[in-house]
This record gives structure tokens, C-alpha cells and sequence, in this order.
């Protein structure tokens, strides 16, 4: 449900085009090649009157302006449409200089030497689960490997009760899924509950884990305050429980439609830290909404406060300017250079994480597995847009 | 304009001509030299741009802000000479200025 906003007085008609990015026709067939023609014939930053009215950017290097001018592009509204009643997450809805001191006191536990730990933990989990499909002669993907792999590897990282997996799963899913913004703060206050609760019982029982750690830190001469471990908390819960699946899922079904890039991948595993990278860019499936601070001009456009902004970040890596013939996945491409972390000061923290947990998958898949594809007797679900587009389902078969 | 050398971790150098105002991070990436990843585009917000300025050099240069100081504790090789790239704004007084990449930003 779209309310068609009228085209305010100050944006050019020729700048104006109409996108849900919930909802658009776009997302029925193949969403990534229709981003590629979509920037082959719009401007580089144009206004859809879809939910209520905002920006849409394409162009990467007005995608770097908004992402690295805090000034005037802010965090504090990520909402679309705006919704003053949206939970505030610590750090992402949050501006400099604020932003840094609790950005930095996250970072020591997302940094490359931090996360090296979890490895171990990650490649016991993928095997298990791999196996598990392997006797089975094919899997859903998504809700057997890509679901409970990084979810489980991150509730137990974060401390979250491995029991609550379905329940917590679920809540995330439907958050990122609903088009009613009602629907989302509504969901948004039971995650934020269940987060609340999680912080009480590691403040009366601290364990070897993220919140725990949190709660023990000295943060700018004090201690966290309950209401700032729960906004962290929040978002650790939104970004931890939904990305990753997702960028298993695009790079599994790229793997499963492509045999010859699975040899290729198998003959040389030493490429599959190129994979990780090269699957991301051709497949980002992530968004950056910030809100107008200032009054500016951007790409031939003028921008008022309050505006929203969405960057269409798969576009960073599909455009000719940033890598050259974007739509074919190349292994040995040169300077690749994608924007599934998004850039700025908000640059995704768990981008190593990340990358660990897809390089594990893609390692033990391939060497545990036979060749696999899709499996077509099964139903193929159109992909979901939003701020995080996500696959339903993805069934394969070997 | 100033001329700045990047050597990296396994001794190779690369002599730069950069461009006044812009960053060593932005001088180091628009000339495609390796060993600076520079997430964040230069925002002091990912600690992947750290480099090893010159000893000789460092006195010129001038030590990091706070902030700056507490995401170095973040880089996986920093000495007592490490800066953010991004932090470091290219002036007349940086022509000659040698900086050194760590091996961990490849």
C-alpha cells in the first residue's frame, strides 16, 4: 500500500521517476538486471512518489557524497516513509561525533583479530548442516543452511539464547518483510522486548559474549546506561540475524545456476575469497535510507530537510563506471569494488564477520557437496525488496 | 604539487605526485597503491587506511587526534609512528614525505 505523494513544487519533472522499493514489478523476475537497465535509463539520482515521496540515488559517486557528508545526510531518520516513532539504534541512527565514540568502543569485537574466534565455531556449524543435507540429496537452502549458519554463529557471539532461534528468526524476517510501517514499529517494540530482557539476564548472569562484554565496558568514563545496551542490542539484532542468510542465498543460487563456476571454484579454492567479494558486488542486496539535514544541491537536484534519501547500493557495484562489463562475475577482475557494506562513517562493522561466514559456507560446500543446481521442480518465490531483499526460499538439488 | 613515496610491506615504492587538500588516503587510492583498503572513504570510521609514517617525517606530519589515536588501537599493525591516511591532509610541508603500508591492509 503506497500513498502517492504529489511531486513537490521544487523537483524537476525530469527527475522524477515512479519505484516502490518495497513492492515494485522490478522484484518479481531478476531485480539485479533490472537495476542495471534501471541505470541505463533514469538520471542519477531521481524522486518516486512511492511511500509518501523521496529520493532514490544510482549514481555511485553521488551515493559517496550522501554516505560521506554526515552534515547534511543523516542517520537519524532510516525510516521510509519517515516514521517518528521508529526505535533508535546505537550507533547506526546516530550522527558524529557522537557516532565514532560508540562506533570505536563496538569495533574492537568486529575487527579481522576479534572475529577469528568465531571461525572454528562456524565451519563445525556448516558442516553439521551440510551433511545433514547431503543425506537428504537436496536441501531448502535458506531455511536448512543459510538461515540457521550465520544466525546461530552470531545469537551465540551476541549472547542470545541459541534456544529462542526460531522465535528470533522469525521476528527479523517479518520486521524486514512487511510493507506497513505500523507493522514494523509494532515489531520493532516486541524485538526491542525481547532484547530488553536479554540485557537484564546478562547483567544478573554475564557470560563470555558480546552483551556481557558491553555491559563490563567503560564507555566515555562511565558505564552503558540499560536503554543504550538495548538500542545496541536492537541493532545488533536486525543486522546480525537477516544480512548474512541473504548474501548466502544470492551467492549459492549464482553458484547453483552456474556449474562451470563451481569447478572453477573447486579447482581453485584459493579463489574463493575472491568469490566472497565477487558474489557480493554482482549481488548486493543491501540499502542505505538517511534523511535531508540541510537544504544542498546533488546531481542536478535540489534536496530539502526532512527528505528522505534511499541508495540503491547494488547499483554501486553494477555500474560501468565502478567496474567494467558489471553483470559478469570474474574471478580475477581488477580493482573490484562493490557497496554491500554500504561506505562512510556507517560502513557495515560486521563486514569481516561477514566475510568469514560466506568463505567458510562456500569452502565447505563445495568441497562436501557434488556439483548442485536448482531444483525445478520446486517453486521459485519472487525476492523481496526493502531496505535488506532477501530470498524466500531456495531449493537445490545434486 | 608535493610529491609523496608509499613503500610497501615487501619494500616496493611508489613515488606520487599529490594533489594539495586531498587527503594521503584519497592521494594513495586515486593512484591505485596498494595496502590501503579505506572502508569507510575517510571518515576516521574503520581503521583500514593506518600507514607507517617515516620516523624522520613524523615530527612534520604530527601526531593523531583522540579519536583518530583510539581507532589506531583497532589497526592490526600500528607503531608508535601510525597514522590514518585519511587523516592527513596534504599541505606544501608533506613534498618528500615517505609513509610505509602495512602488510595486513592487502
Amino acid at each position: 500500500m503506497n500513498d502517492l505523494a504529489t511531486v513537490p513544487t521544487h523537483v524537476d519533472p525530469a527527475h522524477v521517476r515512479d519505484y516502490d522499493i518495497y513492492g515494485d514489478a522490478i522484484f518479481a523476475d531478476d531485480p539485479h538486471l533490472a537495476f542495471a537497465r534501471m541505470r541505463d535509463t533514469a538520471p542519477g539520482i531521481f524522486w518516486t512518489p512511492a511511500n509518501e515521496g523521496h529520493w532514490v540515488v544510482l549514481d555511485p559517486k553521488l551515493m559517496d557524497t550522501v554516505l560521506r557528508t554526515p552534515e547534511y545526510f543523516s542517520n537519524s531518520q532510516t525510516s521510509i516513509p519517515a516514521r517518528a516513532d521508529a526505535p533508535r539504534m546505537i550507533p547506526m541512527s546516530l550522527d558524529p561525533p557522537e557516532h565514532l565514540q560508540y562506533r570505536r568502543l563496538m569495533m574492537s569485537y568486529f575487527e579481522p583479530r576479534s572475529i577469528r574466534r568465531l571461525e572454528e565455531s562456524a565451519r563445525g556449524r556448516a558442516e553439521a548442516l551440510i551433511a545433514a543435507a547431503k543425506a537428504k540429496g537436496g536441501t531448502e537452502f535458506v531455511e536448512e543452511i543459510a538461515g540457521p549458519l550465520p544466525i546461530k554463529v552470531f545469537m551465540e557471539f551476541a549472547g542470545f539464547p541459541l534456544e529462542r532461534y526460531e522465535e528470533f528468526r522469525t521476528l527479523c524476517t517479518d520486521f524486514f518483510a512487511t510493507t506497513d510501517a505500523a507493522t514494523r514499529v509494532a515489531l520493532g517494540q516486541q524485538i526491542v522486548g525481547a532484547v530488553m530482557q536479554l540485557v537484564q539476564a546478562k547483567q544478573a548472569e554475564p557470560g563470555d559474549d558480546l552483551i556481557s562484554h558491553l555491559i563490563a565496558e567503560d564507555f566515555q568514563g562511565r558505564k552503558l546506561r540499560t536503554d543504550e545496551l538495548v538500542s545496541i542490542g536492537f541493532l545488533l539484532f536486525l543486522a546480525g540475524l537477516d544480512t548474512v542468510t541473504n548474501a548466502m542465498s544470492f551467492g549459492i543460487a549464482h553458484m547453483a545456476r552456474n556449474p562451470d563456476f563451481q569447478n572453477e571454484l573447486r579447482a581453485h579454492p584459493e579463489k574463493i575469497p575472491a568469490a566472497v567479494d565477487e558474489l557480493l558486488r554482482r549481488y548486493t542486496f543491501t540499502h542505505t535510507p538517511r534523511v535531508v539535514l540541510k537544504e544542498t544541491e546533488l546531481g542536478g537536484v535540489t534536496m530539502k530537510p526532512g527528505e528522505m534519501v534511499w541508495n540503491m547500493l547494488p547499483l554501486y557495484g553494477l555500474s560501468e563506471e565502478v567496474n567494467a562489463d558489471p553483470l559478469t562475475v570474474d574471478l580475477d577482475r581488477a580493482g573490484r569494488t562493490h557497496g554491500a557494506f554500504s561506505t562512510g562513517g556507517h560502513v557495515c562493522l560486521g563486514r569481516h564477520l561477514g566475510k568469514m561466514e560466506l568463505r567458510v559456507l562456500y569452502e565447505v560446500m563445495l568441497r562436501d557437496l557434488p556439483t548442485f543446481r536448482i531444483d525445478e521442480s520446486k517453486p521459485m518465490e519472487p525476492i523481496r525488496g526493502g531496505v535488506i531483499m532477501s530470498m524466500h526460499s531456495l531449493w537445490l538439488t545434486w | 604539487m608535493p610529491t609523496v613515496t608509499f613503500t610497501d610491506h615487501l619494500g616496493t615504492e611508489r613515488c606520487i605526485e599529490a594533489k594539495l587538500g586531498d587527503s594521503l588516503m584519497r592521494t594513495a587510492k586515486d593512484n591505485g597503491v596498494p595496502g590501503i583498503d579505506a572502508d569507510c572513504g575517510g571518515c576516521c570510521a574503520c581503521a583500514t587506511c593506518g600507514v607507517f609514517v617515516d620516523p624522520d617525517w613524523f615530527a612534520t606530519v604530527g601526531p593523531p587526534g583522540e579519536m583518530e589515536a583510539s581507532m589506531l588501537e583497532c589497526c592490526l599493525a600500528a607503531g608508535p609512528h601510525s597514522r590514518l591516511a585519511c587523516q592527513i591532509e596534504i599541505t606544501p610541508a608533506l613534498d618528500g614525505l615517505r609513509v610505509t603500508t602495512p602488510q595486513s591492509q592487502q
